[in-house]
């Protein structure tokens, strides 16, 4: 099954689910019409889905127009959405075409490129951006933050313990390392130069 | 935390009128071309924060850099507020030239690795991450994982070198054992010492010699016997006495060979003496040489005056001169005349008279020579009779003296013998019998100073054996004591020193313990910090930043090597791998440090809930730019994190506008752009943008 390629449902269901975005419909007045619309949950970006099963230059160009047409639209009522565009080709375009594609949308459209050719990891993969990153962040029982005391469970370290949390530098804890231990030294040397 | 506000005055290029910013957004966005003054806020971000600058921290004066050029005799002033839900708390600095920078920070000490490696993204940080080496990546991943503790500890226990390394430890480790040693070294002695007490004072061979020589000595020397057997003081004792007795009798012994030795050189000497007198004597009596040298001199003295008688006759010589003269006279007479050819007195012809007279002439000459020879030998027999007689004079009167001298010595020699044979109570016949005694007397004396010099040798042979071995012994003993006394102390003092040892080797157990988990935690912390979230966020986050679908960027790697830690992170494409900086455009490279920069942002669970960005997208293509725009957005969207980001690309600046515009409650904005003005920086603000629904498509329209 992963092997089969997206069609254009299972993009939008892959939207609706991973990316929490909703189908809407604005102006239908625009004039044109696009395979779908989404809104993502944060109001300010706006998806719209185009497959084509034929791409070629001038269908390429229609969808540009199509586009910026949308965001003159957006502009002119005074929002600040940004247009993100999902096209959902049969096959890739030549590299120019799309090339010209591309640049005619730049800075009007995030673009993202889904091809009947790639497989569904790969859509997901292409697709991911557009979903909210997990930002995992450490845990500090995982990552041992603070956790002197855990680190040296199972050691009698108290001595040395004490001695680093009574030092607020590297200096002052070196010194008092090397204090007990050439106090240790001395008491053996004192026994040793005793006879 | 979020940063409030900020005022600057007469700090860089700002002028001395104060400049304030008002940060209380959760997107501050400053747009300015370069060198009007981005950096210089971030500068005041960072010492009012940290209370240093990393960026200057090798100028020697950084007030000198900090204090407007323009205006150099004022001071600088900064101060920023910063605040949370919990209250608001702020610093305020004064900079003058000539004076040591001082500021209090706003973050505790535990939280400035945490601000400089995550909160705060300077330009050069960006390059450093650009080309972040292993090390350098596990330096910042440690400095943000690991606590100060554990880091303090860590390199305080690696600088102290509390190991068995350690040149002071291995000193006393040393004499520890050195002391051990001589213990053991000892207890060997002390063995060794106990064998050869033994030893010797099982010897009996030694005391029964010295006894035996003892016993002969005083057999020999009829003493009474001590009866000393196979003790050592008991035949020491009579050594010493027998010592006594030997020296007393050899003294006597010289003495006698002395006296003999003397009285047999006198004996000798008149033996001598007495041969040559008899020889003498003999040689006297036997020629009578004094009555015939008497006899003799009356011989030659009648002889004398027989020759003075005969030379004294007048006849001899007054007849032979006159002869002589008056045959000489009438020769010449003759001569005379022979010129008449006749002889007067007889008239023989001249010729014949002629050779008459010289005949008569030549006979008259030989009596005459003969008559002379003849006085002439009279007078050589007087003389010789005369020196006869005088020798034989002296010749008497030598013999009558030796006699005189021989009689004297007879009678000294007669004394003599009468003295030296006074001396025996025998008395001796002759000085050829006491010579014989005493040359008898002196050879005993000699053979008894022998026998007493044996003696004397073979006593001291026997003192000399059981001294040395009574010394032997008695030293022995005495270092035995010693060496036992010493091992007592020895082993008292390493008693001590064992319970010093003890606690001076759990100390250094305990630290090489403690180190060498501190380094296994570090590298499990690193571990767990990059390997785990870090790299999830760091892969999530580049393939955001850089869509290229058939490249992965990863951490491979984190470890801590030689006390290092490290860091490795490279590209992937499939199933191999790459050095990311190998293959990376510069672009990708700059997202590759976005995506290490912001994974470990939001992976620090220390984190201060702000991002300081200063011009972060550096050959960064448009579509680069839009991805990291939606990322900082998905941070303040979703961390609620208060962004402030630098910029001096106007259309960026433009994007980030959009892109972070306030889109959930209580959101706002603040876009400020910053010119060069006649005094310096001045600071306007562009917007100012709180959240409104309205400002957006209806969403709701499903």
């Amino acid at each position: 099954m992963n092997d089969r390629p997206f069609v254009q449902s299972e993009v939008l269901a892959f939207l609706r689910e991973r990316c929490q975005m909703r189908t809407v419909e604005f102006e239908p007045e625009m004039g044109f019409h696009f395979d779908a619309l989404l809104a993502a949950p944060d109001l300010l970006n706006v998806i719209v889905v185009e497959n084509q099963t034929a791409p070629t230059l001038k269908s390429l160009k229609e969808i540009c127009r199509k586009i910026q047409s949308f965001a003159w639209s957006i502009y002119a009522q005074q929002k600040h959405n940004l247009v993100t565009l999902i096209l959902v080709l049969s096959r890739i375009p030549s590299a120019r075409d799309l090339r010209r594609a591309l640049d005619a949308l730049n800075g009007t459209a995030r673009v993202f490129l889904v091809t009947h050719s790639m497989t569904r990891d790969q859509v997901r993969a292409a697709l991911k951006p557009l979903a909210a990153p997990a930002f995992t962040m450490s845990q500090k029982e995982t990552v041992g933050f603070d956790q002197i005391q855990t680190l040296l469970n199972g050691i009698r370290a108290s001595e040395i313990l004490e001695m680093t949390r009574s030092s607020v530098s590297d200096a002052e804890l070196k010194a008092k390392l090397l204090g007990r231990l050439e106090e240790l030294l001395s008491e053996v040397n004192h026994a040793l130069k005793k006879s | 935390m979020r940063l409030r506000n900020l005022e600057l005055s007469n700090f860089r290029g700002f002028p001395a009128a104060n400049a304030t910013i008002d940060l209380d957004h959760d997107a501050v966005l400053l747009y300015g071309r370069n060198g009007v003054g981005k950096t210089a806020i971030f500068d005041a971000f960072e010492l009012a924060l940290t209370g240093s600058l990393r960026r200057v921290a090798s100028v020697p004066d950084i007030a000198s850099v900090l204090v407007n050029a323009r205006h150099d005799s004022e001071p600088a002033t900064l101060r920023l507020e910063i605040g949370d839900q919990t209250g608001h708390s702020e610093t305020k600095s004064t900079i003058r030239l000539g004076q040591t920078l001082s500021v209090k920070p706003l973050l505790g000490l535990s939280e400035i690795p945490t601000f400089l490696h995550t909160a705060y993204l300077q330009q050069s940080d960006i390059r450093r991450l650009i080309s972040a080496d292993s090390a350098t990546l596990g330096e910042v991943v440690r400095s943000l994982a690991v606590s100060g503790e554990i880091e303090r500890l860590d390199r305080a226990l690696a600088e102290a070198n509390l190991t068995r390394l350690n040149p002071v430890y291995r000193g006393v480790a040393k004499a520890f054992e050195d002391k051990q040693a001589t213990a053991e070294q000892l207890k060997r002695q002390i063995e060794a010492d106990e064998r050869a007490i033994s030893d010797i004072e099982g010897v009996e061979a030694t005391l029964s010699r010295a006894a035996e020589t003892v016993h002969n000595v005083e057999t020999s020397l009829d003493v009474t016997p001590s009866g000393a057997h196979a003790n050592a003081e008991e035949i020491l004792k009579a050594i010493t006495a027998l010592d006594g007795i030997l020296q007393s009798r050899l003294t006597e012994a010289i003495s006698r060979r002395s006296q003999s030795e003397s009285r047999l050189k006198r004996a000798e000497q008149l033996l001598q003496q007495q041969r040559a007198l008899e020889i003498e004597q003999a040689q006297a009596v036997g020629s009578g040489r004094a009555d015939q040298s008497r006899r003799e001199v009356s011989a030659v003295e009648q002889e004398i005056q027989g020759y003075l008688t005969e030379m004294a006759q007048p006849a001899f010589a007054a007849t032979s001169k006159q002869q002589q003269s008056r045959m000489i006279a009438l020769l010449e007479a003759a001569r005379a005349f022979s010129a008449a050819g006749a002889c007067p007195i007889c008239d023989r012809p001249f010729p014949d008279l002629v050779s008459h007279i010289d005949a008569k002439v030549a006979q008259l000459q030989r009596e005459q020579s003969r008559l002379q020879s003849e006085y002439f030998q009279l007078q050589r027999r007087l003389t010789a009779a005369e020196e006869k007689s005088q020798q034989l004079k002296s010749a008497v009167e030598k013999s009558e003296r030796a006699s005189k001298d021989l009689a004297a010595r007879v009678l000294n020699h007669e004394r003599q013998w009468h003295e030296l044979s006074s001396a025996y109570p025998e008395r001796p016949k002759s000085i050829s019998e006491i010579a014989y005694m005493e040359k008898s007397l002196f050879e005993t004396a000699v053979e008894d100073t022998a026998v007493m010099s044996s003696f004397a040798t073979q006593l001291s042979v026997a003192r000399s054996e059981i001294s040395s071995a009574s010394i032997r012994s008695a030293q022995i003993k005495k270092n035995l004591a010693n060496s036992r006394d010493k091992l007592r102390s020895i082993l008292s003092d390493l008693d001590s020193a064992k319970k010093s040892r003890q606690m001076l080797e759990e100390y250094v157990n305990t630290a090489q313990d403690v180190r060498k988990r501190t380094s296994e935690g570090i590298e499990k912390i690193l571990q767990s910090f990059a390997m785990g979230p870090t790299r999830e966020n760091f892969e999530d986050l580049f393939s955001r930043l850089a869509r290229e679908p058939h490249f992965k960027v990863t951490i491979s790697q984190a470890r801590v090597l030689r006390r290092k830690p490290e860091v490795h992170w490279c590209a992937t494409y499939g199933t191999k791998q790459y050095p990311g900086e190998a293959i990376f455009s510069q672009g990708e490279l700059n997202c590759c440090a976005m995506a290490f920069f912001l994974a470990l942002a939001t992976t620090n669970p220390q984190s201060l809930g702000f991002l300081l960005l200063d011009d972060p997208v550096q050959n960064m293509d448009e579509m680069h730019i839009e991805e990291f725009g939606s990322i900082l957005k998905f941070i303040k969207d979703q961390l609620g994190w208060q962004l402030i980001v630098a910029l001096h690309d106007e259309s960026i600046y433009q994007y980030l506008k959009r892109q972070l515009y306030p889109c959930q409650g209580r959101q706002s904005l603040a876009a400020y752009t910053l010119e060069m003005g006649d005094s310096g920086t001045e600071i306007n603000q562009d917007v100012v943008a709180h959240f409104d629904r309205h400002a957006f498509l209806p969403s709701e329209v499903a």
